[in-house]
């Protein structure tokens, strides 16, 4: 029985093997077939991807986008970049070009337009430096591949972008740094895979994909699905490289010879803040605008926040208040409301030293160009007015002049201009005596009549409309001091004029030295540019002070009542340090001999005076 | 651009630049003289009045005078102005 049992399981068992032996054969084909199948379709889908995934050159643009045309209206020119559009879908395409064909065949016609102007004026030996010269920036930028290194990125896929605004900077091989400026307001589609600060680009590297659209603020948004987080270790990783630390090691190490500045010099510039922190704080040099320009240089450098990019704090407050112009303007109020003419109307010929003064500007101006000879160290004539207005002593009339010129020296004008306004007691007496002789240094001057309180009144109003006729420029910051001292002087509004004098412009102040030092960046700031800025600021003190000196002492030659020569040296504005600075070396020597009233006509003429000359720059030079 | 052509443009700037400020201030200047002359004769006007000195009221003594106690300090200090004065 037992062995009949174990025959019949032993059959059900053999039946069921063969049986599934049977069945094995179609299914293995079935699987086989599903695999090919599914092999087909994931290689369809990454030829799909390739086709649609980010394409890394022009060229793969143009093989890929039949009909690809040219745009560049998207942004404001700039030789390093090209738009290019899809007309089927309206993409466009943002293109690194700097080094092809097209931008080095520009550079070398450039190059022959000035050669042939040196051969026209028998300059043979010149022109040949030139076109060899050209020659060899081409050799080099084509042997470089148009080698451009990404100095700041804002921009990112998503992310919509209104016009006006700044969203790449590069720092390219062989020429100046190239931006793009949009001019039209777009959505980012797609940016080109590892573009960050310190990345490199070459020619025909496609940056971004864009698509132009009109953009609106949206009352209400949408809510969207949170994702959950990342794994432990990704989570990790990310905190690690959203850390200062790392981002300053990535951009030292990038490519350190060029990359430094971006990582190391951020802390470099870190140093620069703290030491005007402890100029402002410690040795008290002018310390409401140095504090806030020192803290507003120490945020400036602080990797990955961006606070001075266009999206952030400072960023904002420059555009707002500096580039429109309206801070120097509304300083401008409230140093008129805290000036007195009286001094100047009372003894109208002492505004004379005021205008002498101004000598500084352009003879610093002639400075900064004459440093051109000096390797590394270019200024154009824009530059050079921006860094020849630092010897008008009047810190918003730097900012104003040089927002307009020159906005990426800034920074450095800025420091220079208010550093050297708080050094004025050092730099000055041994200038002015060394002009002076002993027996100048004592002249006593006749005192001062009382100005009626009318001609006070009238005077505002009669600069406003002298500046209106003759130099309308300088009217936004002629304007605005005349209308703080018209507020000051009619004695009606004394609220205004409280408010301009002390809340107002204690609140410019703080702004104002925020966005100054959003300027104060390592790629802005560390550069050879910088210390001949801060070279010839120190020569426009120089030669103002001297030149009204000097000129005082022309003026001795024709008059009968003698000017105490020392007070030319307040011409420089600065006021009243400079004045002060005349009355105490007056003082040392003959102690009954105060020209603090005196000095003050110049002090507030200069300020007048500096703030024509600026107008007449911008006019010479703003159109250029 | 070359640097001669930069200092040649510099120069231009400087002169005019020059010119045009001292032209600007000197102009300033006469309208200040002719400003100065011309409301002279309003020099009173619009100046804040100055309140008139309230009159002590004279109680008892003559407004003025001094106690016997003044005197004889005034007195004393004047003497000794001259004694210091002679050398004494």
């Amino acid at each position: 029985m037992r062995n009949f049992i174990l025959a019949i399981l032993f059959a059900v068992l053999c039946s069921a093997g063969l049986a599934s032996s049977a069945q094995d054969v179609p299914a293995q084909a079935a699987a086989a077939a599903t695999q090919a199948q599914a092999a087909a379709a994931d290689a369809a889908q990454a030829v799909e991807a390739a086709k649609s995934a980010f394409p890394k050159k022009l060229s793969e643009l143009e093989a890929r986008i039949p009909g690809l045309k040219r745009n560049s209206q998207m942004s404001e020119p700039d030789e390093c970049f090209d738009w290019y559009e899809d007309p089927a879908t309206g993409h466009v395409y943002l293109v690194y070009v700097w080094g092809n064909a097209e931008t080095m065949a520009k550079f070398e016609a450039d190059a022959a337009a000035v050669a042939a102007e040196k051969l026209l004026a028998g300059d043979e030996p010149g022109a040949k430096l030139v076109t060899d010269n050209a020659k060899s920036v081409v050799e080099a930028t084509r042997a470089a591949k148009g080698y451009g290194l990404v100095y700041s990125v804002s921009f990112a896929k998503g992310k919509d972008l209104h016009d006006g605004r700044e969203i790449l900077i590069v720092k390219p091989v062989n020429r100046s740094k190239g931006k793009v400026i949009l001019a039209r307001s777009m959505a980012v589609e797609n940016v080109k895979d590892g573009l960050l600060v310190a990345s490199s680009l070459e020619t025909g590297d496609v940056v971004g994909e864009f698509l132009p659209a009109l953009l609106y603020n949206e009352s209400v948004r949408e809510g969207s699905q949170a994702k959950s987080l990342p794994g432990f270790g990704t989570a990790i990783n990310n905190l690690w490289h959203s850390t200062g630390i790392y981002d300053i090691y990535r951009q030292t190490t990038a490519d350190f010879s060029k990359t430094w500045i971006l990582g190391l010099g951020r802390l470099l510039m870190m140093f620069v803040a703290l030491v005007l922190l402890y100029l402002a704080i410690v040795k008290g040099f002018e310390p409401l605008l140095l504090l806030p320009i020192g803290f507003g240089a120490l945020l400036a450098n602080i990797p990955l926040a961006g606070i001075s990019g266009p999206d952030g704090l400072q960023g904002m407050i420059y555009m707002v208040g500096i580039e429109s112009g309206v801070f120097p303007c509304l300083i401008f109020m409230g140093v008129g409301a805290m000036t007195d003419f009286g001094p100047m109307l009372a003894n109208p010929r002492t505004a004379l030293l005021g205008a002498a003064a101004q000598f500084g500007i352009f003879g610093a101006l002639l400075g900064a160009l004459a440093l051109n000879v000096v390797p590394g160290i270019t200024f154009n004539i824009k530059d050079a007015a921006s860094i020849g207005i630092i010897g008008g002593a009047d810190g918003p009339t730097s900012i104003f002049v040089t927002s307009r010129l020159s906005p990426s020296l800034l920074g450095a004008i800025a420091v220079a201009a208010y550093s050297y306004m708080a050094l004025v007691p050092i730099i000055q007496p041994p200038i002015m005596k060394l002009c002076t002789t002993e027996a100048e240094r004592k002249i006593r001057m006749k005192q001062l009549r009382a100005v009626p309180k009318i001609e006070k009144i009238c005077f505002p109003v009669l600069i406003t409309f002298l500046c209106a006729f003759l130099l309308p420029d300088a009217a936004p910051l002629i304007g605005m001091l005349m209308l703080g001292n018209l507020m000051r002087e009619c004695g009606v509004v004394d609220r205004l004029s409280d408010t301009a004098q002390n809340a107002l412009i204690n609140i410019v102040t703080i702004f104002l030295g925020i966005a100054v030092g959003s300027k104060l960046s390592a790629e802005q700031f560390l550069s050879l540019q910088t210390l001949g800025i801060l070279v010839m600021g120190c020569c426009a003190f120089c030669i103002a002070t001297a030149a009204g000196v000097m000129f005082a002492k022309i003026m001795n030659l024709f008059s009968k009542e003698k000017i105490n020569p020392l007070i030319g040296a307040a011409g420089v504005s600065a006021v009243p340090m400079a004045a002060r600075v005349a009355n105490k070396l007056g003082l040392e020597y003959d102690s009954q001999n105060f020209l603090l009233m005196h000095a003050m006509g110049p002090n507030v003429s200069g300020v007048i005076g500096s703030a024509v000359a600026a107008g007449v720059l911008l006019s010479l030079c703003g159109g250029l | 651009m070359n640097l001669g052509s930069l200092i040649l443009d510099g120069l231009k700037a400087m002169a005019l630049g020059m010119l045009w400020v001292f032209c600007f201030l000197s102009i300033m200047i006469v309208c200040m003289k002719v400003m100065s002359k011309a409301l002279a004769p309003f020099s009173n006007f619009l100046e804040p009045v100055a309140p008139a000195p309230k009159k002590k009221k004279a109680s008892g003594a003559k407004a003025g005078a001094l106690s016997p106690e003044d005197r004889v300090r005034a007195l004393a200090a004047i003497e000794a102005v001259k004694l210091y004065r002679a050398g004494k």
